[in-house]
């Protein structure tokens, strides 16, 4: 279970995030919904430990992650982090790209999980070829088996589904659905769709100039409020 | 349309041609010589052109050691560049941009600085001790060699690592720790501008031959001279440098064949890495050793510099009478710089684009040779070229030197504005082309500001070169001018040491002035530009009051903020 | 119109009409008095001369000075270069094979000046194509506060003396410049077997070689070096600045080589814009008067006929000169040069 507590971060005077507060339940799911420039890509860099706070905690399964002046590496934290633009390696292929988080584990076994999720992504032709050589959707494919490779406990994906059109996006919301579930890991992810948010299920909690605006625990999905 | 579309397409060509022309000339001049040379007169003339026995050495030597002194300099650029990574935002602009301004020091100041360091060094050894070491060879001049060149490494280097995309760092820090980050994506994806500055520095180590023979190690670019001194037939020294300009040639090749690596998409603004990476305690020591190294680059010439110009009693009288140099100097590098513009837009965008054909090796190749061609075969080429009756409105003006510079060094502004070109996402300019009302508006009003950063930095780029160019200048130059570098060393040879150094300090001022003034232009340049982001053909309407309506209802306002859709209910 | 295009609109036009004022503004006026002068002599010393003929006659000097890192590729051939259209009137130069070079490939016009009546005939070109005034030596320069004055080196040939370290002796690359010149009248006074023997003498013992004369005198000045050959405006130079030393002419003995001394030389190029002028430059040049003010400018020590006084820095009166023929210096200078350039250059 992710706990972020308090959690603020500035820029300059800019307040990006100004005492945020929520949870992610242990397998469960959490979607944030908000505008552009409402800090939501922020708040996911502050849970993966790729910035840090300037209030507030970030713990994850009872394990102190992130507090001001104190940040555990993002590679030791268990999580998985899928940006909004994919953002693979342009120099690696696709087999490269997925098996980068795989390092540690001996060669069999890095394989063997390898093409285990490019037969379940639906991947395994492209193994070979380059970022520049596959669509938009297959990369988005890429970038999700890549980040679930390790099997983290966690889950973060920014902007999953934007610019994608109707079959493409049907494919990849049952194919999220059906790794996170497989591997059991909890899922958080932002989006500034309102009809987006609550299609991966779970909560939706709403993010609007730093602040969570929705109630945190229960709030209900659907029509999002509005601010004027 | 069509018909429009042609008449374009036509200017542009004209326009390429034009440019090609301006850099290429003398060099065809020179070759039109040496062929008719070779044609007309006895043979044994092409038998220059291949170097065996002690030549096929000279090569062999100069080749490797320009080798060493890339290789070195992209270690140093990198350690350095990912050492100065970790400043904050405005420190590490202006440490960039002291990089910069550092690259234009003349290597032969470098030379002085670090021979008189290296002597006073020893004598402290002998006199506790140790044996005499002698004063030359290929270590010294590798080192010089290093020391006067490394700040294009870092700076390029730099610039590699600046434009990392910070969502491809944000994708592999958790899974992996942070050097493997560095040395697996990092690195790679910053190869290509590393790349470029190991390239350049080869072909300027592999040219020169001013601090190898200060260390009395022989290289091919002093045959060359030697040759030309001896027998002033300039289709002679033309053949004998054939081998090197294919050697430059060569690199180049290769060197571009990495730019289609290059990120298509700008970097994401803002810093790359967020929370500071974690290195290793060796890799923070190779990065404060790097650090130290460009600290005392710096620190060596300025000190010998500003140590040697003090002492001079009559500096003050040298400096005021050179004002005119000064003045006529900033002159002909801004015109260069100004000639080298429409010239890198001409063909920029070309090689850019004939890079993925077959023809654009070719292109390369032609950018690179003017580069390997020693200056004062330049200069005999325009002469050639311009001294002829009813020209004497050009020849005997300052057009020639300006035209002298550009014909070495805007091919390198094209290089970098087909770098530039590289990154430009060819959906604006279709965009644009649908949209444009007149035929020229998509060209002017699009294309050229996404390409306004390279052609500054070419611009920059060709000023400073410009300002320290000698061997053409000094052949062309009208009688009664006279550039600052051709006083510099006119003095050098005097032993002037003293106003040599006030003067060097002067011209460091000026490419301080310049790199300070290219900076901030790029910077107010940045703040007129949105975000590339929202300029992303996303089917988003403009308000006539400026903002614009995304596709979700809600709205951007002119100054950037953001306002949420104002209807009642979700649309599902 | 966006900002940036307007931006562009008004200051490209600007900078390209400052750029058509810039090259207008710098082209020369037709129709005036001035003479076109080439020198390589170094400006230091070339620049009062020419201001003081401006100052005295009124014809503007529009001057095009060498640099010594063209390593004489620079003057000589854009002379050659221009030969179909030349755009000079006078050269004037440090030494004269640059000189006779250009008097081969026939950029020169004959002329006798006045002016130079009482200078030996050894000094001028039997047709008149230069004239050689103001002479320097090549000398050794030594450190005096490494070598005592009765260690002093006394010949060129204590340049192969074992008794001193090979990296505490020095000269300047022998392909170009002076150095080379020197070499060209070793190769006509010793045969070129012997020279070559000295030379590749040098090679072998690893005697530092170096950039240039002046690199000699800085490096013996600054102790990097014990002695090496120089020449005496550059030694001179050194003894003004104060530094620790000594002058020596080589090779003074009964019966030895005696002292190289090197003239300056001018001459009328053939087919110059302004030919008078030009005349009245060369006359200006070659006189006594001018020849007593490079002296005491410290430019020459040698002067080729007697002046009411001597350079300052040293005793130049009894100097046993080198007994060489200018022309047979010129005449085995390209054969040397090419020589040494591929003994030295490996």
């Amino acid at each position: 279970m992710i706990v972020v507590q308090d959690v603020a971060r500035r820029y300059g005077a800019t307040a990006a995030l100004d005492g945020v507060s929520f949870e992610v339940p242990e397998e469960g799911t959490v979607a944030i919904l908000g505008p552009s420039g409402s800090g939501k890509t922020t708040l996911l860099r502050l849970i993966a430990g790729l910035e840090a706070p300037d209030a507030g905690a970030i713990t994850a399964g009872g394990r102190l992650l992130s507090a001001p002046g104190r940040v555990v590496a993002p590679h030791l934290r268990g999580m998985g982090l899928v940006p909004q633009a994919s953002a693979l390696w342009p120099h690696m292929t696709v087999a490269q790209n997925i098996l980068f988080g795989l390092h540690g584990l001996p060669r069999a076994e890095a394989r063997r999980r390898l093409d285990e999720l490019m037969a379940r992504t639906g991947l395994a032709p492209l193994a070979r070829r380059y970022p520049h050589q596959i669509s938009g959707g297959e990369a988005r494919r890429v970038a999700l088996a890549r980040a679930l490779a390790p099997r983290p406990r966690y889950l973060l994906m920014d902007e999953p589904l934007t610019n994608l059109d109707g079959d493409l996006r049907d494919a990849l919301l049952a194919l999220i659905r059906g790794l996170v579930g497989e591997t059991r890991a909890s899922l958080l992810y932002v989006t500034h769709r309102p009809e987006e948010a609550g299609t991966l299920g779970g909560r939706v909690l709403r993010l609007s100039a730093g602040r969570v605006v929705a109630g945190d625990a229960g709030a209900a999905a659907g029509h999002g409020r509005h601010d004027g | 349309m069509s018909w429009r579309v042609g008449w374009g397409a036509a200017a542009r060509g004209v326009l390429a041609a034009l440019a090609l022309a301006l850099v290429l000339s003398p060099l065809a001049a020179l070759v039109a010589q040496a062929a008719a040379a070779v044609l007309g007169g006895a043979g044994g003339w092409a038998s220059l052109a291949v170097p065996t026995g002690r030549r096929a050495t000279l090569l062999a030597q100069s080749a490797s050691l320009a080798l060493a002194v890339a290789l070195a300099g992209m270690a140093l650029g990198v350690l350095a560049g990912v050492a100065l990574w970790r400043l904050p935002p405005r420190q590490r602009a202006l440490a960039r941009w002291a990089v910069w301004v550092a690259a234009f020091v003349p290597p032969y100041v470098h030379a002085l600085a670090w021979s008189a360091a290296a002597d006073r060094l020893q004598r402290s050894l002998v006199s506790i001790g140790f044996p005499r070491l002698p004063m030359r060879g290929w270590g010294l001049a590798w080192w010089v060699q290093v020391m006067a060149l490394a700040p294009l490494a870092v700076g390029l280097a730099l610039a590699g690592l600046q434009s990392l995309d910070r969502d491809a760092i944000d994708a592999a820090r958790p899974l992996r720790p942070d050097t493997a980050v560095l040395l697996r994506v990092a690195l790679p994806m910053a190869a290509p501008l590393v790349a470029a500055g190991g390239a350049l520095l080869f072909l300027l180590t592999l040219t020169d031959y001013a601090v190898p023979s200060l260390f009395q190690v022989g290289v091919y670019a002093m045959e060359l001279l030697t040759e030309f001194s001896a027998h002033h037939e300039p289709a002679r020294a033309l053949l004998l440098a054939l081998p090197l300009a294919l050697l430059a040639a060569l690199v180049v090749a290769v060197g571009q064949r990495m730019l289609p690596l290059l990120p298509q998409r700008p970097g994401a603004a803002g810093e790359a890495w967020g929370l500071p990476p974690r290195w290793p305690p060796w890799l923070v020591g190779l990065q404060t050793a790097a650090g130290a190294l460009l600290m005392a680059q710096l620190a060596v010439p300025l000190v010998a510099l500003v140590a040697l110009a003090v002492a001079e009693p009559a500096l003050a009288d040298t400096l005021r009478s050179a004002g005119g140099e000064i003045a006529y100097s900033l002159g002909v590098a801004a015109a260069a710089a100004l000639v080298a513009l429409p010239v890198a837009l001409a063909l920029g965008p070309m090689l850019a684009r004939g890079m993925a054909g077959r023809g654009g090796g070719w292109l390369w190749l032609l950018a690179a040779f003017p580069v390997a061609v020693p200056a004062p075969l330049v200069g005999v080429g325009l002469i050639a070229l311009w001294n002829r009756p009813g020209l004497e409105a050009l020849y005997d003006s300052s057009a020639m030197p300006v035209l002298a510079a550009v014909a070495r060094f805007a091919p390198l502004a094209v290089a970098v504005v087909a770098a530039q070109w590289r990154r430009v996402d060819p959906a604006f300019l279709d965009v644009a082309r649908v949209l444009q009302a007149r035929p020229w508006q998509a060209g002017l009003q699009v294309a050229l500001p996404l390409l306004a950063p390279g052609c500054l930095a070419g611009m920059g780029i060709v000023f400073v070169l410009s300002l320290g160019e000698l061997g053409a200048t000094l052949l062309v130059a009208p009688p009664g001018r006279s550039t600052l570098t051709l006083r510099i060393y006119n003095y050098l040879h005097y032993g002037a040491s003293g106003d040599v150094a006030g003067l060097c300090l002067v011209v460091l001022a000026l490419a301080l002035l310049v790199g300070a003034g290219t900076m901030a232009v790029l910077a107010a340049w940045g703040r007129l530009l949105p975000d590339s982001s929202r300029l992303l053909p996303d089917s988003s309407r403009v308000l006539p009051d400026g903002s614009r309506v995304l596709p979700d209802g809600s709205r951007v306002l002119p100054d950037g903020s953001h306002v949420s859709p104002d209807r009642g209910g979700g649309t599902p | 119109m966006s900002t940036s295009s307007r931006f562009l609109g008004r200051v490209i036009p600007a900078l390209l009409l400052g750029l058509l004022l810039l090259t207008s503004c710098t082209m020369l006026p037709a129709g005036r008095r001035a003479v076109v002068v080439y020198t390589s002599v170094d400006r230091v010393f070339s620049e009062p001369i020419l201001d003081a003929f401006e100052a005295e006659t009124g014809i503007e000097v529009l001057p095009v000075y060498d640099v010594e890192a063209a390593k004489t590729t620079g003057l000589m051939n854009r002379l050659i270069a221009e030969k179909d259209r030349p755009k000079a009137d006078v050269f004037w130069s440090g030494e004269f094979a640059m000189t006779i070079t250009l008097q081969d490939e026939g950029v020169l016009a004959p002329y006798r000046s006045d002016q130079c009546a009482d200078i030996p005939a050894v000094f001028v070109d039997p047709e008149y194509h230069w004239i050689g005034f103001a002479g320097r030596a090549r000398v050794l320069i030594v450190n005096t506060d490494e070598v005592p004055p009765d260690r002093f080196p006394r010949s060129i040939d204590d340049l192969l003396d074992p008794a001193w370290p090979a990296d505490r002796v020095g000269i300047a690359y022998p392909m170009f410049g002076t150095t080379a010149t020197q070499a060209a009248a070793l190769y006509a006074d010793l045969g070129p077997e012997a020279a070559r023997d000295y030379f590749q003498g040098l090679v072998d013992r690893g005697v530092r070689v170096v950039d240039g004369n002046s690199v000699v005198r800085d490096m013996v000045a600054a102790g990097q070096l014990a002695f090496g050959l120089t020449d005496t405006d550059d030694a001179c130079s050194a003894v003004e600045r104060g530094d620790p030393v000594a002058i020596v002419f080589p090779d003074q003995g009964e019966g030895d080589l005696g002292t190289l001394v090197i003239p300056n030389t001018v001459a009328l190029v053939a087919g110059g814009p302004n030919p008078e002028q030009g005349r009245a430059f060369i006359d200006y040049l070659v006189s006594v008067e001018t020849e007593q003010r490079l002296v005491d400018s410290g430019w020459s020590h040698v002067p080729v006929r007697p002046l009411e006084s001597g350079p300052a820095c040293i005793d130049a009166s009894n100097v046993r000169a080198m007994d060489v023929a200018l022309g047979q210096v010129y005449r085995e200078l390209a054969r040397s040069q090419v020589e040494l350039g591929e003994m030295f250059v490996r």
